[in-house]
C-alpha cells in the first residue's frame, strides 16, 4: 500500500475505535502491521532548495561581477579571479564535510555551487588565453571533475545536472562526426549511485527525479550513440529499451499512485505506443537491412559493433523480464512487453526482400501490407484491452487511456493514410466492420453485466 | 582511521585535481605567451553579418587550411588524428604551413587536427572581447573591409605545438587602442552633447 493510502487509514483508526468498529487493539495491530510513516520534513526541503538556489546565484553572480571590468584587468589578475569561484566553493564544501555534514541543505548548496565553479573556472581560463573552442571536450572534463561529488557529498542535484551533461556530451560529439560510445561508462559511473536510491526507497522525490532523468536522458541518448551502419536497427533498439522500461516499471516500481511518480512504466508505455503508431506506415521500413549497409566515411564501422551489441543486450534483458512476469504471474505485461517481437518479425521479413526498386508493386508490397495490418492491430488489441483491464481493475486512467489509443487510432488512419488504404471504399469498409465489432462487443458486455446483476 | 575523515581525504585529492585541470591549461598557455616564437596569421571574420557571436569574434585563418598543406604532403593525413604543421613565413610576413609532420619535428611546429569530415580544424577560431566594445570593433571590421585580409590578422605566440593568440589586428592597428579611441571620441561627443554651464 502506497504511503499516502496508509497514512489515511491511520487517519480514519481512531474514528474507528470510537464508532466501534474496531477495538483499539485491532487499530494498534494495524499500526504495528504497517509501521511508522514519516511525513516529509517540508522545513529541511525549503532549506536545501534555498541552499541550492543560493549556491548557483552566488556562483553566477561572481562571474557576472567579473565580466563587468574584465578586459581592463591583467591577464595575471584574470587568471586568479577564475580561481577564485572554484577556491570558494572548495572551502564550503571542506566546511559542510567537516561541520555540516548532515545537513542535506549545505551538502547540495555547496556541492551545486562547486560544479558551477568548475566549469566558470575552465571557461574563464578558456577566455584569458583565447583557447579555441572545444565544447566536447569541455563537458567531458566537467562532468568528470564533478561526478566524484556525488559520492564524497551524499547529493542529488550534481547526479541530475551530470546525467544532462553527459547527454549533451554523447549529442555534440557525435554531431562533431566522433563517437559517443564512451556515454555508456559515463553512465554506469552513476548506476551505484542510482540503486542505491531505489533501494533505500524508491517511491522518494530523490528517487522519482533520478528515474526520470535517467529515463528521459537514456531515450535521447540511445539514438545519439548509435552508429547507424545498419539501417533501421533502431526500429528494434528502441522497441526492446521501451518494453524493457514499461516491464521493468510494471514489475519493480508499480505500487506508486500517480503516473508521474512511474517514470519507467510512463515512458515504456508511451514510448511503445508511440513506436508502434510510426511503424504503421511505411517510411521506417524503407531501406533497411543488411543490403542497405552504409558505407559513407562518415559511418565507422567498428563502431557498429556497439549498435550490435546494444541491440541484443536490449532483447536479452527484455526477454528476461518478459519470462520473470509470468513466472509473477503478471501475464498482462505481456501485450506491451511483446511489442519487440513484431518489430523483429517485420525487419527481419523486409530485410530479406531483396529489391532495389521501392515500388509498393514491387515484391515487398504484400510484406509492407502484412506488417501494417499487423501493426494496426496490435494498437487496436492494446487499446481494447487497456479498455478492459480498466473495467476489471476500476482504474479510469487506464479506461481513458485505452480508448484515446483507439480514437488516435481511427484519426490516423481516417487522415494519414498510404498507398492500399488510400482507396475511400475500402477504407470505408474496414471502418464499418471494425465500428460493427464494437457494437456487437456491446452487446454482448451488456447482456454479460445484466446476467450479473440479476444473479445478485 | 576514523572513518569519518574518508570523505575529506577523497575531496582532498578531487580539489587537488580540480585545480591542476584549469592550472594545466594556464602553464601551457603561459609557457606559449613568454617563451614562445611570434607569429602573425591573416584572418577575416566567419560571418560578416554576424560577426560576434556572444563575446567572442569568430575567426577564419589564412594559411592554415586543408589547401594551403603541400598536395604532396596530404597522403600524410588521416581522419581523426593529429598532425604537426611546420610553419613558413611569406614576404610579407605572414605565417602558413610550410609542410606537415606526423611525428614531433625540431623546428617550430603547431599541433593541428585533422576531423573526421576531412576538415582541417582552425586552432585559432576565436578572440573574445567584452559586449559593449564588441558593437565598436565589429564597426572598425566594417571600415576595414571584409575582403582586405591583410587589414585584418593575429599575432600568436607558438611554443611547442601550443600557439595562443597575443592580440587582434585591425588596418594594422592593435585592438585594444581601437577600442581606446572609440571610446574617447565617445567620451569627447558626450561633452560636445552637454548643455554649456550656466
Amino acid at each position: 500500500m502506497s504511503k499516502k493510502n496508509i497514512l489515511w487509514l491511520y487517519g480514519e483508526l481512531p474514528k474507528l475505535v470510537s464508532k466501534g468498529v474496531i477495538t483499539a487493539d485491532v487499530s494498534n495491530k494495524i499500526h504495528d502491521y504497517y509501521g511508522k510513516i514519516e511525513k516529509k520534513d517540508f522545513g529541511n526541503m525549503l532549506l536545501m532548495i534555498f541552499a541550492i538556489m543560493g549556491g548557483v546565484l552566488i556562483g553566477l553572480g561572481i562571474i557576472l561581477l567579473f565580466a563587468f571590468n574584465w578586459n581592463d584587468l591583467g591577464r595575471p589578475l584574470r587568471t586568479i579571479l577564475s580561481f577564485l569561484p572554484l577556491l570558494i566553493s572548495q572551502g564550503l564544501v571542506i566546511f559542510t564535510l567537516l561541520k555540516k555534514r548532515e545537513s542535506p541543505a549545505w551538502r547540495e548548496g555547496t556541492a551545486t555551487f562547486l560544479m558551477l565553479a568548475i566549469a566558470a573556472a575552465i571557461a574563464l581560463i578558456g577566455q584569458t588565453y583565447n583557447i579555441p573552442g572545444d565544447l566536447e571536450s569541455f563537458l567531458l572534463t566537467w562532468m568528470l571533475l564533478s561526478i566524484p561529488l556525488v559520492y564524497i557529498c551524499d547529493v542529488n542535484i550534481v547526479s541530475l545536472l551530470y546525467l544532462i551533461g553527459i547527454t549533451c556530451w554523447a549529442g555534440y560529439a557525435q554531431a562533431e562526426g566522433r563517437q559517443a560510445a564512451l556515454f555508456w561508462p559515463l553512465l554506469l559511473l552513476l548506476f551505484p549511485r542510482a540503486l542505491l536510491k531505489f533501494k533505500e526507497n524508491r517511491y522518494s522525490n530523490t528517487s522519482i527525479y533520478l528515474g526520470w532523468t535517467i529515463v528521459l536522458c537514456l531515450t535521447v541518448a540511445t539514438g545519439i550513440t548509435l552508429e547507424k551502419v545498419l539501417p533501421g536497427l533502431w526500429m528494434i533498439v528502441y522497441s526492446s529499451f521501451f518494453a524493457l522500461l514499461y516491464l521493468a516499471g510494471s514489475l519493480w516500481f508499480r505500487e506508486a499512485p500517480a503516473i508521474i511518480q512511474r517514470p519507467f512504466h510512463s515512458t515504456g508505455t508511451v514510448g511503445t505506443i508511440v513506436m508502434a503508431y510510426l511503424l504503421t506506415y511505411n517510411w521506417p521500413w524503407e531501406e533497411i537491412g543488411w543490403y542497405n549497409i552504409r558505407y559513407e566515411d562518415r559511418f565507422h564501422h567498428t563502431a557498429a559493433y556497439l549498435d550490435y551489441g546494444i541491440t541484443l543486450v536490449l532483447i536479452l534483458l527484455t526477454v528476461i523480464l518478459l519470462i520473470y512476469s509470468v513466472l509473477k504471474n503478471k501475464k498482462i505485461n505481456l501485450f506491451l512487453g511483446l511489442f519487440p517481437a513484431l518489430t523483429i518479425g517485420g525487419y527481419l521479413l523486409i530485410s530479406t526482400f531483396l529489391d532495389d526498386n521501392w515500388e509498393i508493386s514491387g515484391s515487398e508490397g504484400p510484406v509492407l501490407l502484412t506488417i501494417h495490418l499487423v501493426m494496426n492491430f496490435y494498437i487496436l488489441a492494446v487499446g481494447v484491452i487497456s479498455i478492459l483491464w480498466g473495467v476489471k481493475t476500476r482504474k479510469i486512467a487506464l479506461l481513458n487511456g485505452g480508448s484515446l489509443i483507439i480514437a488516435l487510432l481511427i484519426a490516423l488512419r481516417f487522415v494519414f493514410v498510404e498507398s492500399f488504404f488510400e482507396n475511400l471504399i475500402v477504407r470505408g469498409l474496414i471502418f464499418i466492420l471494425i465500428g460493427a465489432g464494437f457494437l456487437i462487443a456491446n452487446l454482448i458486455f451488456s447482456s454479460i453485466l445484466k446476467k450479473g446483476e440479476s444473479h445478485e | 582511521m576514523n572513518k569519518q575523515y574518508i570523505p575529506l581525504i577523497a575531496f582532498t585529492i578531487l580539489a587537488i585535481i580540480q585545480l591542476v585541470i584549469p592550472a594545466s591549461m594556464i602553464f601551457r598557455s603561459e609557457k606559449a605567451l613568454t617563451t614562445g616564437q611570434s607569429y602573425l596569421i591573416r584572418v577575416r571574420p566567419v560571418d560578416p553579418y554576424d560577426v560576434f557571436r556572444g563575446r567572442y569574434v569568430t575567426l577564419a585563418n589564412e594559411g592554415f587550411n586543408y589547401r594551403d598543406i603541400p598536395e604532396d604532403s596530404r597522403s600524410l593525413l588521416k581522419e581523426g588524428s593529429h598532425f604537426y604543421a611546420l610553419l613558413g613565413v611569406d614576404e610579407e610576413g605572414f605565417a602558413y604551413i610550410r609542410d606537415i609532420s606526423l611525428d614531433i619535428p625540431e623546428e617550430d611546429y603547431l599541433k593541428m587536427e585533422y576531423n573526421l569530415d576531412g576538415v582541417v580544424v582552425n586552432p585559432f577560431d576565436r578572440f573574445y572581447l567584452q559586449q559593449d566594445v564588441a558593437p565598436k570593433v565589429e564597426k572598425a571590421f566594417n571600415e576595414a573591409g571584409w575582403n582586405k585580409t591583410e587589414a585584418t590578422y593575429i599575432s600568436v605566440r607558438i611554443k611547442d605545438g601550443v600557439g595562443v593568440i597575443e592580440e587582434l589586428f585591425i588596418l594594422g592597428m592593435p585592438v585594444e587602442e581601437i577600442i581606446r579611441e572609440l571610446s574617447d571620441e565617445a567620451k569627447s561627443d558626450d561633452e560636445k552633447l552637454k548643455p554649456p554651464s550656466e
